[in-house]
């Protein structure tokens, strides 16, 4: 679908407008800058106003996208069950670092809440969410999925 | 109401912040991010923190409201330990290279880190004073959003400067209503910037560098291009100053601001080894005697109107780039600044056999815009770009200060007498509705064929955004306009367009209160500065001995022995311009 009919379908009011820009998101995987000015002239709002919304959250990618991403929640109650212990023991499998872009295929990214607390702690590979995420399960999820 | 304040009883009204009460009394409270241009404060940087009886922890002053039996303590021990620590993990985010920065000496976060002693590296260490091995990631991702962008025509920016303090998103929000900027990403990745980080993309006004803090955005410093002018030996340096920063020169060198400085900058000027030293008033005046005879061209024969005025580049890249239905409406008239650098690079090569090939023209402004102005295409009256090298006013006092010149010391210097005799009326474009009023002085007279008595319009002064007049000449009525800010410049515009008013003639300066308040002025800024400023204008307009534009003496001569009328051929080549339509097509 292209990015006109994702506009059409919505009126051009101010609380549209995160849901089109997730909507850009789940169809493009990325929303480009021809498409944020497309959003941006739709809305009559300045770019780096809907920029620096789409940018804010964690889930929206403002670059192309090229490799699997494997999220982990660095939210408080997700840290408190130690969800840096599955952090490390995914850096240790996959010899990547957080953060870190030199990975030819993965790219490890902590994520905020989901709001999945109590099934803490959480992770997600591309579009799968994984729950009660324990450091001697995680190997087995990423070599399954990847 | 009252509020006890370090245990003294002080007046307000309920609504106010702990802030601004301080501020009336003269408390002081360290801030980075709070500015008299921006309220309410969004209490971001959180160096204001104070005690009060009310709340259990610190709370922001330049947010928190007054409320009934506060009382507040603004220097306590606990206070100014939230302070330093706020302090430092600012320190940590910057680059905190000061011996080379622009702003050196007058930037806010370095005065406020030499008052709280902030010499350590707590959150972010030294290579050498490095413990582990994990240390080496702070260090790494200190630098992991650090943009530099060189391609905008007027401003620079270094993000490794940067505060995230978010004066420049709200500046560029809330007064001018282009919003170049944004707060991208979030939590430890914020970062101030542009979207898709593409050249800043704006009307080029240079409030942001005006209220940035530090050096994180500043003007495009040209300083290297004007000492290499001076240094070669071929070329003719001839600078020209602009109306306003004579009132603000001698800011930079601690003076108070409003002080009349023309003959200091002439001066200093000359020590640097300027050839000539020409007065952009010349250009004002010329800029008024055809702004004045296209008006009134433009009512008699029932052409566009409103007119308005040109002379603010920014307003006119805002008419371009956002309203370009308007464009028929800007004069045709050329900015004061282009219109000097026409006549030096043609009647004034012409007139002293000057090969304009060796002439450098530099201008000294107030205007981060004019840069841009400068670079245009269309400004190329004598087959080459007529005014090389636009230094704002900042540049032009780093450059004294490099070179070791006091300016208060140096004997009074004269403006060349070729092209630099000025009038009042061109010493009014300082400030906003100086234009309007000039260019009434003259039309006035020109309409009427009779000498003005009285030549003040007060009508046309004063602070407001948009301010209205009806002007009655003869039997003509004139509905007259002076907006400055662009944000009253979209209303005024959105209001024609809908037909809620009507105006004639409207003067548009983008920058508050006029080129007083440029975006290349001296910081810091703030309304009361700006007033003191326009003070100072007013008063010198009132003791000049010729205050109306076509009574200047040099003028005459040009238009006899090169230009011609007021709207004559050769006046149209050299002082009138196009324009363009800019507008983003998406």
């Amino acid at each position: 679908m292209s990015i006109q009919k994702i506009l059409l379908e919505f009126e051009p009011k101010l609380e549209n407008l995160l849901r089109v820009l997730k909507e850009i998101n789940k169809q493009e995987k990325y929303i480009s800058e021809s498409d944020c000015l497309k959003v941006a002239g739709y809305f009559s709002l300045p770019l780096a106003r809907v920029f620096s919304l789409a940018s804010f959250f964690d889930l929206m990618n403002t670059r192309p996208v090229k490799k699997k991403i494997i999220r982990v929640c660095s939210g408080g109650p997700c840290t408190m069950k130690r969800s840096f212990e599955i952090i490390r023991q995914i850096e240790m499998l996959l010899k990547i670092e957080m953060g870190n872009d030199s990975h030819p295929k993965v790219k490890l990214e902590t994520m905020s809440c989901l709001g999945l607390c109590d099934q803490g702690p959480v992770m997600m590979i591309d579009e799968q969410v994984f729950e009660k995420v324990r450091p001697e399960t995680v190997d087995d999820i990423i070599l399954d999925y990847l | 109401m009252q509020i006890k304040i370090n245990n003294k009883p002080y007046n307000c009204e309920s609504g106010e912040t702990i802030f601004s009460i301080c501020k009336r009394n003269g408390i002081r409270l360290p801030t980075l991010c709070a500015h008299p241009d921006l309220l309410p404060s969004e209490g971001v940087c959180r160096m204001c923190l104070v005690e009060t009886n009310q709340s259990k922890g610190l709370v922001p002053s330049c947010v928190q409201k007054v409320s009934e039996g506060l009382e507040v303590r603004t220097e306590t021990e606990n206070v100014n330990k939230a302070r330093k620590i706020n302090l430092e993990l600012l320190w940590a985010d910057h680059a905190g290279k000061c011996a080379a920065c622009l702003r050196n000496g007058r930037c806010e976060l370095q005065k406020l880190a030499k008052e709280y002693d902030i010499d350590g590296f707590k959150f972010v260490p030294r290579r050498k004073e490095l413990k582990s091995e994990n240390e080496l990631d702070l260090l790494k991702d200190n630098w992991s959003h650090v943009v530099a962008d060189e391609k905008n025509p007027c401003i620079a920016r270094d993000s490794q400067y940067c505060i995230e303090c978010r004066r420049c998103v709200r500046i560029c929000r809330e007064m001018q209503t282009v919003e170049a900027y944004g707060t991208n990403y979030r939590s430890s990745n914020t970062n101030v910037g542009t979207p898709y980080e593409i050249p800043l993309d704006c009307i080029f006004c240079g409030q942001c560098s005006a209220v940035c803090p530090t050096a994180a955005i500043t003007e495009k410093d040209e300083i290297e291009k004007f000492e290499k002018a001076l240094a070669d030996p071929q070329k003719m340096v001839i600078v020209q100053t602009a109306p306003s920063v004579r009132f603000t020169f001698l800011e930079e060198f601690g003076m108070p601001p409003g002080t009349f400085g023309e003959k200091k900058l002439v001066a200093a000027l000359k020590a640097l080894g300027a050839n000539k030293v020409f007065d952009t008033i010349l250009g004002a005046d010329l800029t008024i005697v055809e702004e004045a005879a296209e008006l009134i061209k433009r009512v008699k024969n029932k052409g566009v109107l409103p007119m308005f005025t040109s002379c603010c580049p920014s307003w006119v890249v805002y008419v371009e780039k956002y309203y370009p239905e308007f464009i028929p409406n800007l004069s045709s008239c050329k900015s004061p600044q282009q219109m000097m650098g026409a006549l030096i690079k043609t009647h004034y090569a012409k007139k002293e056999k000057f090969d304009p090939k060796n002439i450098v023209s530099v201008s000294i402004m107030p205007c981060t815009s004019k840069k841009y102005e400068a670079a245009r295409s269309e400004m190329k009256a004598s087959g080459r770009q007529d005014v090389d090298i636009v230094l704002t006013i900042r540049e032009l006092a780093r450059l004294i200060r490099k070179k070791k010149i006091d300016p208060i010391k140096l004997e009074d210097g004269k403006f060349d007498p070729a092209l630099g005799i000025s009038t009042g009326a061109g010493m009014l474009f300082g400030s906003s509705g100086g234009v309007m009023e000039a260019a009434l002085r003259t039309a006035a007279e020109k309409i009427t064929g009779e000498e003005l008595g009285r030549v003040d319009f007060e009508v046309v002064r004063g602070e407001e955004g948009i301010r209205c007049a009806e002007i009655e000449i003869n039997d003509l009525k004139l509905r007259v306009a002076v907006v400055h800010e662009i944000r009253n410049a979209k209303k005024m515009l959105e209001d024609l367009k809908s037909g809620k008013a009507q105006y004639d003639f409207v003067e548009v300066m983008a920058c508050p209160n006029g080129c007083i308040g440029g975006g290349g002025q001296p910081v810091p800024t703030s309304p009361e500065i700006r007033s003191a400023r326009i003070k100072g204008v007013i008063v010198r307009d009132k003791g000049m001995s010729i205050r109306k534009s076509h009574e200047n003496p040099v003028l005459k001569k040009i238009y006899k022995e090169f230009l011609g009328k007021p709207g004559g051929d050769k006046a149209e080549e050299l002082l009138h311009t196009k324009y363009t339509n800019r507008k983003n097509i998406s």
